[in-house]
This record gives C-alpha cells, sequence and structure tokens, in this order.
C-alpha cells in the first residue's frame, strides 16, 4: 500500500505497545482502541494487529495488491476509485483491487478513522512493539506520522474474512457519548469540595490543543489547595490533572508517565475510546461513578463484544 | 528484612491502585518505594501488573476484567516475596557534561538565583554524586535527587518551547536530563552527547531505577566529538 496523501497527522497504532513505565514510555498505540478492535474483528484480524490511526483531515492511500480493507471511527466520506469510483460504507469490510485507491475525506463527527487491513500493517521491530511513539519517535513505520509516498507491507492473510458479521450497536452509542464516566480521587489536601462539585457540574470544551499525549479542556477554572504542583506521581491514561490554570488536562496515550499536577479524576475505562474521537471545540461533561460501577459498564460492553468473535487462530 | 508495604492503598480511576509509601519525599520513603518497586516486580512473573514507582508512590495498573482482586494480589506479591538486601545493588554511571555555552543556556540565572559564581555552579553540580530515584515524564527521562542544597532553583517562568536532546536541567532541588529534544521549564545548566534512550537496544534505557551518576566535565570540542561518535 502507498501512501498519496496522509493528511494532517496518520500513524500506524494497535490496542497499544508493552508499557515500561518504569523506563518512562506509556503503552501508546490507537487513542479509540475500539474502532481498531472491531476493524480487525471483522476482517477477521487478531485484535492486535496494526491499523493506520488518520486525524481530523483523512487519508488516501493506493493498494498495491488485492486486499479486503474496513474503515472504523469517526464520521467521513470514503471512496473507492479504480475504473469507476464508489462510495464506501464505513464499518462493512470492501474487497480492494490492486492499483485501487482508497481516499477518505475529512472526520466530520469525531475526530480519528481507523483504515484496517486484511492480515494488519507490518511495523518497525524494538522492545516496546508495534505502535507509533510519535512523541519518542519509535515503534510503527520508522518512529514517525506517515508521508506521501510511503510503502507500507502487511501480513499475509490466507482466504476471505469472515461473512455476515454486525457491528454491535453499543460500539456507535459508546462513541457518540460526551458525558464521560469517570471515578472521582481522594480530595484531601487537593481539592475542597465546591471545587469537585464545579468539576463534576461544569461542562467543557475541548482546547485546539489537544493530541495525543492529552486533551486541554476550558471551562471554569478548577482551583486546587496544592498552587498547582505536588511531589511527581505515576500517571495514567485518562487521569484528569489540574494545572495551576485550573484548566483540566486528560491525559492520553502517550502521556508522561509521572506528573506533578493534581488529579481530580480519572476516566472509567469503559469510556476511554471516547477520547480519541473528541474533537477540537466539542463541549463535554463528567458524570461521576463507583469503581464497583466502572468495572460493571467494563464487563457489559466486553459481553456485547462477544457477538463480534476475536481470531483464535495463531498460524494466520 | 521484607520488603516494606504501602501505608496506604487507594483506588486512581477503575484499572490502577496508588501505592502510598511515605507522605515526604526523603531518602527512607524512596528506599522503600524502590525496594517494594523490585519486589513486587520480581514476585509479579505473569506480568499482569505495569509499576510506575515514583518518589512516595507506587502506580499498580491491570487489566480489572481478568484481575478481580488486585488488593489481594498485591498482598500475596508481597507476602511471597523473599526477603531483599537492606542495600539493593545499583549501577554507577559516569555521564560526561559540557557546562558551556552552547549548552548550558540557563547556567547564568541559576547562579544570579543562588548568589554564586558559575564557576562555583558548576563545580558543586559536577562534584555530586546522583541517584537516579526513578525514571519518568519520558522515555529514559532520570529525576535525580542528589542536587547540592545551594543549587535549588525554580522552574523557568515560561517553559521552552524546544530543549535540546541530552540537556541537563535544574526544577527546585531536582536535576534531570531530557533523552529528547521537547517542551520543558526546567534550568538547562549542560548538555551531555551520549543517548540515554534507544528503543532499538535490548536495554533501551541508560539509567534506571537506583542507579548512581556522576557527571564529568568536558569542553565544547569533546562534546562535539563524543556527539560525532555517538551518531556514527
Amino acid at each position: 500500500m502507498t501512501v498519496i496523501d496522509p493528511g494532517m497527522l496518520t500513524s500506524v497504532q494497535t490496542l497499544g505497545s508493552r508499557p515500561c513505565p518504569e523506563l518512562g514510555v506509556p503503552s501508546a498505540g490507537a487513542v479509540d482502541t475500539l474502532s481498531v478492535k472491531v476493524g480487525n474483528r471483522l476482517l477477521g484480524n487478531h485484535d492486535y494487529d496494526a491499523a493506520l490511526e488518520c486525524t481530523l483531515t483523512g487519508v488516501t492511500v493506493r493498494l498495491d495488491s488485492d486486499s479486503h480493507i474496513v474503515v472504523t471511527g469517526g464520521e467521513a466520506d470514503c471512496f473507492l476509485k479504480g475504473d469507476s469510483i464508489r462510495a464506501m460504507e464505513r464499518w462493512k469490510v470492501h474487497k480492494v483491487g490492486a492499483g485501487e485507491t482508497v481516499q477518505i475525506g475529512g472526520v466530520r463527527r469525531g475526530a480519528r478513522v481507523y483504515l484496517c487491513v486484511r492480515g494488519g500493517f507490518c511495523s518497525d521491530r524494538n522492545s516496546f512493539g508495534p505502535s507509533t511513539n510519535l512523541g519518542a519517535g519509535f515503534g510503527g513505520f520508522g518512529g514517525r506520522a506517515l508521508r506521501a509516498g510511503d510503502v507500507l507491507t502487511f501480513n499475509g492473510a490466507t482466504g476471505d474474512p469472515p461473512e455476515n458479521l454486525h457491528v454491535p450497536p453499543m460500539v456507535l452509542e459508546l462513541l457518540e457519548r460526551r458525558t464521560l464516566r469517570a471515578i472521582a480521587l481522594p480530595m484531601a489536601g487537593r481539592f475542597e469540595q465546591e471545587a469537585a462539585n464545579l468539576f463534576w457540574q461544569s461542562e467543557f470544551t475541548v482546547s485546539n490543543q489537544s493530541d495525543r499525549s492529552g486533551i486541554r479542556l476550558e471551562g471554569p477554572a478548577i482551583p486546587s489547595l496544592c498552587a498547582g504542583r505536588m511531589i511527581s506521581e505515576g500517571m495514567t491514561f485518562g487521569a484528569i490533572e489540574i494545572p495551576q490554570s485550573g484548566q483540566p488536562i486528560v491525559l492520553g496515550v502517550e502521556h508522561p508517565t509521572t506528573g506533578g499536577y493534581p488529579v481530580i479524576a480519572c476516566v472509567a475505562t469503559v469510556d476511554l475510546p471516547i477520547l480519541g474521537q473528541l474533537r477540537p471545540r466539542e463541549k463535554v461533561r463528567f458524570e461521576q461513578v463507583t469503581v464497583a460501577e466502572a468495572h460493571r459498564l467494563l464487563r457489559s460492553a466486553s459481553a456485547a463484544l462477544r457477538r463480534l468473535p476475536p481470531q483464535r487462530d495463531y498460524s494466520l | 528484612m521484607p520488603p516494606p508495604v504501602p501505608t496506604q492503598i487507594t483506588w486512581f480511576g477503575d484499572r490502577c491502585l496508588r501505592l502510598e509509601f511515605g507522605t515526604e519525599n526523603t531518602p527512607e520513603t524512596r528506599a522503600r518505594v524502590y525496594r517494594a518497586w523490585e519486589a513486587l516486580y520480581d514476585a509479579d512473573f505473569e506480568c499482569r501488573l505495569r509499576l510506575t514507582p515514583a518518589y512516595t508512590t507506587i502506580l499498580a495498573e491491570f487489566d480489572p476484567l481478568t484481575l478481580s482482586d488486585p488488593k489481594g494480589f498485591i498482598a500475596s506479591l508481597f507476602a511471597e516475596s523473599p526477603d531483599a538486601p537492606a542495600i539493593p545493588s545499583r549501577k554507577t554511571v559516569e555521564l560526561p557534561v559540557c557546562y558551556e555555552a552552547p549548552h548550558a543556556p540557563d547556567l547564568e540565572s541559576v547562579a544570579e538565583h543562588c548568589g554564586l559564581s558559575v564557576e562555583d555552579v558548576v563545580r558543586a553540580h559536577s562534584g555530586a554524586t546522583y541517584e537516579v530515584a526513578f525514571i519518568g515524564f519520558m522515555p529514559g527521562f532520570p529525576y535525580l535527587v542528589g542536587l547540592p542544597n545551594e543549587l535549588a532553583c525554580p522552574r523557568l517562568p515560561n517553559p521552552r518551547l524546544r530543549v535540546p536532546s541530552g540537556s541537563v536541567a535544574i526544577a527546585d532541588d531536582q536535576t534531570g536530563i531530557y533523552p529528547r529534544s521537547s517542551a520543558g521549564g526546567w534550568r538547562l545548566v549542560g548538555r551531555t552527547p551520549l543517548r540515554l534512550f534507544d528503543a532499538a537496544q535490548p536495554s533501551p534505557s541508560l539509567l534506571e531505577i537506583g542507579d548512581s551518576v556522576r557527571f564529568r566535565r568536558i569542553t565544547p570540542a569533546e562534546f562535539d566529538t563524543l556527539a560525532a561518535q555517538r551518531n556514527s
């Protein structure tokens, strides 16, 4: 597959690499893991096969051999151009012939589109696995975003992908949620009750200054008791930091592994894929759930995905 | 001595537990964190936990769908852990550092803040022995403790958009090294030509938690020679 136009930011990503937080290496990988997982399952791939993550502006690629592809994630116009031009439905497997061009337009809803291919994309070998860590410059394709002219190969998979698979309604419902479920952290010495109330009751706007390392939010300033800084400690994808400005930062997949800002809450694991679909200027809110409720939500989402079985044949 | 157990365990979201070993960043607390981290890391041979050690805490991340009782699991790892040596073995790394222009843009502001001459700052910084408290922030970034008290200096009021890779920097009572160019608010007092992190190597990070670090003064010419060797 040859990249004709990579758009503003396209990279090779999987469900996540082998994280080494003791060496400062976060999991990286796709921000919206749900779209990658569903795309791979529709194609009969393994869950951890690599896909292309395209941000906001879409991507154009040319297939150099016959293959099957599927486009998942945000809403965008997709076309297949060969002898004729065909509109290509998202979340459906399409057979593509050598020489045909796949054109994915600007993302209209959501922020990221995933292009998955039968067999998954090949990527660089390193200590941490196949995903691109763009900040640290390793993994994926040369440790960087794709450029026009790059030639990607994919792992061979024989036969056709499974047929009659349907995307569970839960997937699209979840990715369209803009009220993120989150777990409150202990407030002692960090926040007063009033600050916490302000956080849980307010609506925030996604800032333009958001990327794979974090999503900056704009809204009422949330005051903290530690003047914005504490003793540095371990951080995780989805932790919501409150810096001195009071404007929350939701940590992304390429987050710093440690940080010194107080954390007011963490986005529930079930809702993390939504972070990959938040687009600049969109409004978000947070809804408080307990740890037990968050686990229940995760189990139920995981059960809904069982109707789309993962590939378990490792000879592929 | 058995490994130290956390003084407090709290949920940090729905897939992390925050293990606290003290509230103050003291050598005793850091030693407890280090020994507890080593014990957990060694005992968790199924790799069910991802552990992020820091000054006073360890963040333990896991898959909540497959680990239903993480608190019990962590307690069992501590219980099964053999007695650790009181003083863990560490390697000592000597890093060449150039404390001269153009590699030390904030040296004068640090000297001014501390009421010292530039030479005093360089002599004190390169004369101390540091310990890697943990690797954090970005791949391979060491948080070094052991900065002489007289060199403590706050962060820049406005962070730089681009700090060159290898920059040796000061923030409050810590010193650290940027493995890769990035934005950053620490004050830059020197630069090492060595590569601190290379994902293609079997041991990607030059420094690891618990290592001792010393800085050796080099000239800009030596810096250029070593940098050229690194890139060849």
